[in-house]
């Protein structure tokens, strides 16, 4: 068995323990709980029949006042950096961390368009072509109707083990 | 695990102190939304009005509860101190009357490990683990060495490097994880009662002959945890060597409320 830690970074509410919630436990919150700190949940998959278990560090939202400490980063054999299709404004702060974690750790990166039943396509495509320069590959999301979830995780996961 | 963080956080927000909080974060996201108009001024007039009046039915809760969380974790990077002592006598009450509840305690003076873990250093990934009776799965493992290490990592940006020894440690009430870092991989044990001195001595041994052993693993290492298994026998000889077990198994829940409350005032505090 081969145990990679990743992490899920990007802006309050894009909806980081969402897609945590959708892959591990197979559901959908709409209440919000601004995740404090750090929550660590896993799950395992087989890929290319290699048992593959992923921890995975769902980190508080980064904002102004609030900046995602490199430490939690530690480690990490790849990297979501997730946004909000609804708030174009959200890449900014996932460029800035994207920056961070790449200093921390050269790891695979997926920039993940969350959120996709909120808005039409041609929004994704834009969001999703502004974020293709910053990451291995873009995926879209909708944690509420659950597309793309598993294909998301399920690339990175991949990607980690190289 | 949800439902302790859930309860956790009804315990942090609960409190009548925080009504304050939520009005001002209220009246804040407010005054941006209008971008400061003469109709702020009429609003905030009557928003104390409006809010005391939705107080005694829950429909203003969903769309302030964000606000108030994100409005206590900066309370606490301006000046831990404030929360801290806010929620220390909510939380240290309530932490001792679970373990109270789940953690029968059996005669003074005894001492009993339950679970050791070798953790590498880096990625926190469990490498090898022993537990005295099928507490935790594989998954619990995982999660558990997750949480030891993000709570090793506020514990270290605290403290001065070289100012750490035993201070990894977390103990409450009967329960103590003692933490033993070194250059690759950390050991921890959780433990009852009180640990005999050359038991932390014991757990630096071996954890010096893990080293030694899987030097080229750890130097390599890919998440793969298979090479280090042969390596649970010597953890297991530890605890037959210094558990005198009490006849109590110690509570996996227990565990996990422990290291949440940890993680989350923990991270609170530090952020
Ligand atoms: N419509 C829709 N709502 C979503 C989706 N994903 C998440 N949400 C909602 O968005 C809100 C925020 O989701 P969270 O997963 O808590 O966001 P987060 O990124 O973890 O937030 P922080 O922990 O504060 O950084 C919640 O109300 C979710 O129900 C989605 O795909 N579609
Ligand atoms: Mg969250």
């Amino acid at each position: 068995m081969i145990r990679k830690k990743i992490c899920l970074v990007g802006a309050p509410g894009v909806g980081k323990t969402s897609l945590v919630r959708r892959f591990v436990e197979r559901r959908f919150e709409a209440d919000y709980h601004s995740t404090i700190g750090v929550r660590i949940d896993r799950r395992g998959l087989e890929i290319d029949g290699q048992d593959v278990s992923l921890i995975i560090w769902d980190i508080h939202g980064e904002d102004e006042s609030l900046s995602v400490r490199s430490s939690y980063l530690a480690g990490m054999a790849g990297c979501f950096v997730v946004i909000d299709a609804s708030r174009p404004e959200t890449i900014e702060i996932a460029t800035t961390l994207r920056e961070r974690a790449l200093a921390v750790a050269a790891v695979p990166m997926v920039a993940v368009v969350n959120k996709t039943d909120l808005v039409d396509e041609a929004e994704v495509a834009l969001s999703s072509a502004r974020l293709a320069p910053l990451a291995d590959n873009v995926m879209a999301t909708s944690c509420l109707e659950d597309t793309g979830v598993d294909d998301a995780f399920e690339f990175l996961a991949r990607a980690t083990i190289g | 695990m949800s439902d302790e963080l859930d309860e956790l956080r009804e315990l942090l927000l609960g409190a009548d102190r925080l009504a304050i909080a939520r009005l001002e974060a209220r009246i804040d996201a407010l005054e941006q939304r209008l971008e400061a108009g003469p109709r702020v001024d009429e609003l905030a007039a009557l928003l104390p009005k409006v809010i005391e009046k939705r107080s005694t039915d829950a429909s203003l809760d969903p769309g302030l509860q964000p606000t108030v969380e994100r409005t206590l974790l900066r309370s606490v990077e301006d000046d831990p101190k404030v929360i801290a002592d806010a929620i220390y006598p909510v939380i240290g009450p309530a932490i001792r009357r679970s373990i109270a509840a789940m953690f029968s305690f059996g005669p003074s003076g005894g001492f009993q490990v339950d679970h050791i873990f070798i953790i590498e250093g880096a990625t926190s990934v469990p490498l090898v683990h022993y537990q005295r009776s099928e507490d935790l799965d594989e998954g619990a493992v995982e999660m558990v060495s997750g949480m030891l290490s993000a709570i090793r990592s506020f514990v270290e940006e605290s403290f001065e490097a070289g100012q750490l020894d035993g201070l990894q440690d977390l103990r409450v009430g009967d329960v103590t994880v003692l933490v033993e870092p070194g250059p690759k991989a950390v050991i921890a044990a959780v433990t009852a009662g009180v640990p005999p001195t050359r038991f932390r001595e014991q757990l630096q041994i071996a954890l010096e002959e893990f080293h030694r052993e899987h030097e080229s693993d750890l130097r390599g290492f890919d998440g793969a945890v298979e090479p280090y298994q042969p390596f649970e026998p010597r953890l297991a000889e530890l605890e037959r060597r210094h558990g005198l077990a009490r006849g109590n198994r110690f509570s996996v829940l227990l565990l996990f409320v422990l290291l949440i409350i940890v993680v989350v005032v923990g991270a609170a505090i530090i952020l």
